[in-house]
């Protein structure tokens, strides 16, 4: 028999899920994909939250619909001349003075766009209980790379590259009545499918190996605080740990433990 | 039945828990189970509490004494086969093995004006079996915050005769065996070894040699 048993209900095991995901915190990346034929850059931060959770023996959590905050600082370069007309004034002579004759040469402009939403994941996920360094720790991987479901995300992305399209490209010279016609053309050429690739390439490497910590404590076990010069903290060494899935009438989480002084 | 049963988490330490968190506090702080008067211990340390003498009309420097317990061990219910307790644990209860050892510095002096009235004290020392039943008593200070603490019902010390000399020494035992085990405050985060806050909702009750507590977080 384990010297210490602490067990948790589903109620209780997706309490301590939403702390994991909360002392997890947000994760950080930078990197470059494709959005359409074009090359973005993009820094991406992401945190998670919420989800529900189903206890399967003899060890694995399934959890459903947990939340992927993210938000993304992306750019990528267009050169107009791919999407404008090229056109040019032509000469006109006045009592022998003749204007030059002007081509006009779009440029290649950087689009910056901030994003932000939120997505979905859900998967299943095994428990395993493992000492790492000076810690004991109730860790739960994901077991696969799951589907993740970007709901309207898609969409309000291509808005804001349009809305960004006609924000960064507005000092171009004779650019006006073009306006329209660039940004439904950049649109078309990304595509939701653009989009969605894209998302999927920037949060895909957060969600692989997803792993969030139900339980991290020293394997030295503070039970008492110092409390005075004649009373020195108290501990005891947790020498094993072990975390299951456990059925009965309600499934639980169950963590045991063995102490040694 | 899950562990948990109407609560959402269930936190249980097993005898063997308890004995090891015992055996730490006391290795770690042993000053609360050895007392003694100033001849025995003459200031407090980590290792021992000093005590007054006990005053007594015409004993110079008052009685003298020393006290001191072995690390207690602790049989949760139900009671281990074989155990040699008296008084065995019954349901929601546990039993306490200890061994006291009493030592009475024994003065010896003249009393005779002009003589040397520092007398000799000879340390008599005498170690006791004790055997002791008690209870399971929670402090809960709010969620999260609170701890346990063991509370000793009854002592029994065998081969002490006559009668009243044995029930005149049981209480003292008994007496002093709380005030030590006072000082046993074992958390609420260690009875889940940290795996969680507890707010309290059932217990702590001794069943399946283990302490038992049901809450939430």
């Amino acid at each position: 028999m384990p010297d210490i048993i602490a067990a948790a209900d589903t109620t209780a095991t997706t309490d301590l899920l939403h702390d994991a995901e909360s002392t997890l915190g947000t994760l950080s990346k930078s990197g470059g994909g494709s959005l359409g034929p074009f090359v973005a850059n993009y820094s991406a931060s992401v945190s998670f939250s919420g989800g529900t959770v189903n206890l399967l023996p003899p060890n694995v959590i399934q959890i459903a619909d947990i939340n992927i905050n993210y938000s993304l600082g992306l750019s990528f370069g267009i050169d107009l001349n791919d999407f404008l007309p090229s056109f040019c004034l032509p000469q006109i002579c006045f009592f022998g003075w003749c204007t030059p004759k002007i081509c006009i040469t779009w440029p290649t402009v950087t689009i910056p766009i901030s994003f932000s939403d939120t997505a979905t994941i859900t998967g299943d996920f095994t428990v395993t209980a493992l000492l790492s360094g000076a810690d004991w720790l109730v860790d739960v991987t994901i077991d696969s790379v799951p589907l993740i479901q970007f709901g309207a995300g898609t969409a309000a992305l291509l808005v804001a590259i349009g809305a960004a399209i006609t924000a960064a490209v507005g000092w171009v010279p004779f650019i006006g009545p073009f306006l329209a016609l660039l940004a439904d053309a950049v649109l078309a050429v990304i595509g939701i499918a653009g989009v969605t690739g894209l998302l999927g390439d920037i949060l895909t490497p957060f969600v692989s190996g997803l792993t969030f910590t139900v339980y991290n404590q020293p394997q030295l076990f503070p039970v008492l605080p110092n409390s005075g010069p004649n009373d020195p903290e108290v501990d005891v060494t947790i020498t094993a740990l072990g975390a299951v899935v456990q059925a009965s009438d309600k499934n639980e989480l169950v963590i045991s433990a063995s102490i040694a002084a | 039945m899950s562990l948990t049963q109407t609560h959402h988490v269930f936190a249980g330490v097993a005898q063997s828990g308890i004995n090891t968190f015992l055996k730490a506090l006391f290795t770690t702080r042993p000053h609360y189970l050895n007392y003694g008067s100033p001849s025995f211990v003459p200031a407090n340390t980590v290792d021992a509490t000093t005590m007054p003498a006990i005053p007594f009309p015409g004993v110079p420097g008052g009685i003298q004494y020393a006290v001191s317990f072995s690390i207690p061990v602790v049989d949760l219910f139900p009671p281990d086969a074989g155990t040699l307790s008296p008084i065995p644990p019954g349901n929601n209860q546990f039993g306490l093995h200890t061994t006291v050892t009493l030592v009475l510095g024994c003065m010896t002096w003249t009393g005779q004006p002009g003589n040397e009235k520092g007398g000799r004290m000879q340390p008599i020392i005498c170690r006791l079996d004790v055997w002791a039943l008690g209870e399971v008593v929670p402090h809960y200070f709010g969620p999260g915050t609170g701890f346990i603490t063991l509370q000793v019902d009854d002592v029994r010390i065998p081969a002490i005769q006559p009668e009243c000399l044995q029930n005149i020494v049981d209480c003292l035992i008994r007496m002093m065996l709380n005030g030590a085990l006072a000082n046993v405050q074992l958390p609420f985060h260690a009875l889940s070894a940290g795996a969680f806050q507890l707010i309290l909702e059932q217990g702590p009750q001794i069943d399946n040699d283990m302490v038992e507590v049901w809450g939430s977080i």
